[in-house]
């Protein structure tokens, strides 16, 4: 007897909560009871019924011709992803070492802020510029980092300065951010960010106990303080929103997320990303191992608890972004490919951006170069003053972790339903576990993103109307008052 | 016949009805749980069974023992289940990735050719 509908295809899995979750090629999802599920399965859906028409709608089984639905499904699969076909677009480039801080967890291994040894060139920095404007990626962000990048001013500006005349021919959208701890601005930067149009991105851990903990001056003392400072010279100078932070929350910082939360809203910073620390460079010095080794368990529970507390902030008219979140719903929800370095596949590692070093080596992200920096130079790429665009970007390097990140084929990623919005990370990987594939039972990048995915999976499933104006103000950035269309 | 054939604080040990649960399936549900147990996979008392053991890396309570059992048993059903699927659904999902990247200039025909309808 000819079935009354075909299956598309799909991945599923239960949930926490029982029920099945299942998404397709497209990473369109829907969640069902169990028995519904069966029922599926077993071809006893009835055809009209409202669950036969929400799976027909989202392309799960069809009763009518196939090959339309797999042309949709198609395009839908290359739109999701769209970001292979642009290639490299965040360049990063370490244009020193030197540091006026020496944050505790520092993954830069930042360096004596008088040791210029630790300094890019300006050759180098010329050489850095060409490479990354022979990227065929139409949309090209440099973003300066160190070190403070602030420490050695005169080759952000000869970068700047190269990468704006090779535009000229290339014109490409170029954009610039320099990242910094602030405490080194001045007027003249200011006026020379303003100028050149060049935002900037920063680290705030939260009020000035918790900030202060682990960001500390050479010089000794806090450096909150001087943040508090600068920012505001900054925003008034830049405008507002043209300077956005990070917070690294360590062990301690956990129970103080409200505090921070608040910290970020009371200075008016539109969002805030919660994100644990990495064990890279200082990190893994045995000192803080208290503070910044935990069971990545600890870290969901607490931002479980925050994304839910930043939610109801919202709803009581206090505008926040979670980004990590907005990233994950923007996946979830929207048919759009969306750039996160961290979470691709195949891997986002030198694929959406790379890292230049400051003496020239590239590597394909600031983990692999935090690697080397440790002594460990297996991702090491080339360098830009002996090798061409084409021998770094296809050195076998690349060519070994982009074969050995995608999930399609990775043990335990391979049948996830969690697959089209997750991605791997083989230098963390290797970094953690030894080796590029990796091992899901015990890996903490798997026991993070499958949980946090599922808990917004399952406040998805909950459709709570409030929540949901919520999550599509943060993934269409706009206030909640256009998202439910009372704005004038 | 799948079943459960001990449980103590050390050791769950399954045999697994080779008819109903092809080897991937047990594979799979075997390493999703070695993250938690040290684990083997042995030729059971017949051709027709294989012989599964589990021994968590550290004690269980026997309501814990008997969710790691439940986990497994309904793992090594989800895992055939998704091989049963992609028996269904697999050259579909093929031809969608194909057609993505290189689109098909036939793509009704080669789609009844691939499930044997339009």
């Amino acid at each position: 007897m000819t079935e009354p509908y075909v299956l598309m295809p799909f991945r599923f899995g239960p949930l926490p909560s029982g029920r099945m979750l299942l998404v397709n090629e497209a990473g369109e999802f829907l969640i069902l009871e169990p028995r519904d599920f069966t029922r599926l399965l077993d071809y006893e859906l009835t055809p009209g019924s409202s669950l036969f028409l929400d799976l027909k709608a989202k392309h799960f089984l069809t009763d009518t011709q196939v090959a339309p639905v797999v042309n949709l499904l198609a395009t839908k699969y290359r739109t999701k992803k769209g970001f292979l076909k642009n290639f490299t677009g965040l360049h990063i480039v370490v244009v020193t070492l030197r540091c006026n801080q020496r944050c505790h967890y520092c993954h830069a291994s930042s360096q004596d802020m008088y040791d210029t040894r630790w300094d890019m060139s300006v050759k180098t920095a010329r050489n850095v510029v060409d490479k990354i404007m022979s990227s065929p990626c139409p949309s090209i962000k440099i973003e300066f980092q160190g070190g403070d990048a602030l420490l050695n001013f005169e080759v952000v500006k000869t970068i700047v300065r190269e990468a704006k005349r090779l535009n000229q021919k290339a014109k490409k959208d170029l954009s610039f951010v320099v990242c910094t701890n602030l405490t080194l601005l001045t007027p003249e930067i200011l006026a020379y960010l303003k100028r050149e149009g060049i935002t900037i991105s920063t680290s705030l851990d939260g009020p000035r106990e918790i900030h202060d903990r682990h960001r500390v001056l050479r010089t000794g003392g806090g450096s909150y303080d001087l943040f508090l400072k600068n920012l505001a010279l900054a925003r008034q100078v830049l405008g507002h929103d043209q300077v956005n932070p990070l917070a690294t929350l360590t062990r301690d910082s956990l129970p103080y997320l409200t505090d921070i939360i608040d910290e970020y809203v009371r200075l008016q910073f539109r969002g805030i990303f919660l994100r644990n620390i990495n064990l890279y460079g200082y990190a893994r010095s045995e000192r803080y191992q208290e503070s910044f080794r935990y069971p990545i368990s600890e870290f969901v529970k607490a931002y479980k608890k925050a994304l839910l507390y930043i939610i109801e902030l919202n709803l009581k008219g206090v505008p926040l972004t979670e980004d990590f979140a907005t990233i994950l719903l923007s996946r979830i929800l929207t048919p759009f490919s969306t750039g996160f370095m961290d979470l691709q596949s195949p891997t986002g590692a030198g694929i959406a951006g790379v890292v230049y070093d400051f003496n020239g080596d590239v590597y394909p992200c600031d983990e692999a170069r935090m690697l080397a920096k440790m002594g460990d130079r297996r991702f090491y790429m080339g360098n830009v003053n002996r090798d061409s665009y084409l021998d770094i970007f296809t050195s076998p390097v690349m060519q070994e972790i982009v074969n050995k990140s995608c999930v399609e084929i990775l043990p335990g990623c391979h049948s996830c339903p969690l697959q089209m919005y997750c991605g791997a990370d083989p230098i963390r990987n290797y970094a953690m576990q030894g080796d590029l594939v990796g091992f899901r039972p015990t890996s903490d990048f798997c026991e993070k993103h499958k949980a946090i995915l599922e808990f917004l999976l399952e406040l998805l499933a909950d459709n709570h109307p409030e929540v949901m104006d919520v999550f599509w103000a943060w993934i269409t950035n706009r206030s909640l008052a256009e998202v439910r269309g009372i704005c004038r | 016949m799948t079943k459960t054939i001990h449980r103590d604080a050390e050791r769950l040990v399954f045999q697994i009805s080779k008819e109903l649960y092809e080897k991937e399936a047990v594979f799979a549900a075997v390493y999703a749980l070695s993250g938690e147990c040290k684990n083997r996979i042995e030729p059971g008392p017949d051709e027709s069974h294989v012989t599964v053991t589990l021994e968590p890396l550290t004690p269980l309570s026997e309501a814990e023992l008997l969710h790691l059992e439940h986990r497994f048993l309904s793992g090594i059903t989800d895992q055939q289940l998704r091989l049963d699927l992609e028996r269904r659904f697999g050259p579909l999902r093929q031809l969608i990735v194909e057609h993505a990247f290189a689109p098909l200039a036939h793509l009704k025909e080669a789609v009844k050719k691939t499930i044997g309808r339009d």
